[in-house]
């Protein structure tokens, strides 16, 4: 079974400016754990897609500039066993040094965190997102449309560790980490793609054998 | 409304997880080791999940918030 909801903001968008990738890190354990330090200087965008085991409740995301993030919807397989959400922190404060940090006793999450920069505010316009029980090799995060040229899509996937590895990732997007490690965490991975006219993008996470899984994907202009 | 397994249960998942993980990381792991990891872990993970659904009498319907 696969279940799909789109959600769009009401937010009146100026014209979008140009995006900048500027850093990433990541971080996986059974607790959640803290990344390893980026500069996000001159970022003004943080994203983070988060994986964690869905029983143990949601692990929660600090970061080191004390910022406050914003939370997407959490997508979780009918099971109750992966879950994935996309957190953001827009005009966050930044600088070198920056670490994050994912807290949950026993939530098996692993989460990639991606900074980047506009050359405008950013601004969140939309989400989708998916999950699905079955055994197959692929989800689809179900689609997503931006309304201005020169948008940031980012992705996210969780799963249980029944596949063999790697987890793919089409359409473009440029692949963050991935995590596979069966006995410390969920399985999970995302990625991030810049385009500069108005697509329609719906990625697919490919991997063997795949079971409980959950993705989501946010559209920034 | 978010399901979660209890306390009670999380403290025995913490400890049954570390069970099966600490069996595995003392010595060097054989790739057929790994693989029993995995199946442990995984086992685990569907077990907890299976209780947290049971023990809500009630619990909302599995939509995403």
């Amino acid at each position: 079974m696969s279940r799909r909801f789109t959600y769009y903001s009401n937010e009146a968008s100026t014209p979008a400016g140009l995006w900048t990738f500027i850093s990433r890190t990541s971080v996986a354990g059974s607790n959640g754990g803290t990344t390893s330090s980026i500069n996000t200087s001159t970022a003004n965008l943080l994203v983070a897609e988060v994986a964690s085991y869905y029983p143990s409740g949601e692990p929660t995301l600090t970061d080191s500039k004390g910022n406050t993030w914003t939370l997407l919807t959490r997508h979780y397989d009918t099971g109750l066993i992966s879950s994935n959400r996309m957190y953001y922190c827009i005009n966050p404060t930044v600088g070198s040094g920056h670490t994050f940090t994912l807290s949950g006793a026993s939530t098996f999450s692993n989460m990639n965190v991606m900074a980047f920069n506009n050359t405008t505010t950013p601004t969140y316009y939309a989400e989708n997102g998916s999950a699905d029980i079955g055994n197959q090799n692929f989800i689809q995060t179900g689609a997503v449309t931006n309304n201005l040229a020169n948008a940031l899509f980012v992705c996210g996937f969780s799963g249980l560790n029944t596949g063999v590895p790697p987890i793919t990732l089409d359409s473009g997007f440029t692949q963050v980490d991935s995590f596979y490690n069966g006995g410390l965490y969920i399985a999970g991975t995302g990625g991030y793609k810049i385009v500069s006219s108005i697509v329609t993008l719906n990625p697919k996470f490919t991997w063997s054998n795949q079971t409980y899984v959950s993705t989501s994907i946010a559209v920034f202009q | 409304m978010e399901i979660k397994l209890k306390d009670t249960d999380k403290t025995s998942l913490q400890s049954e997880h570390e069970i099966i993980y600490d069996k595995f990381s003392k010595s060097k792991q054989t790739q057929k080791e790994k693989d029993i990891l995995i199946s442990d872990f995984n086992d685990l993970l569907l077990k907890y999940s299976v209780k947290v659904k049971t023990e809500f009498i009630e619990y909302t319907p599995i939509i995403t918030q």
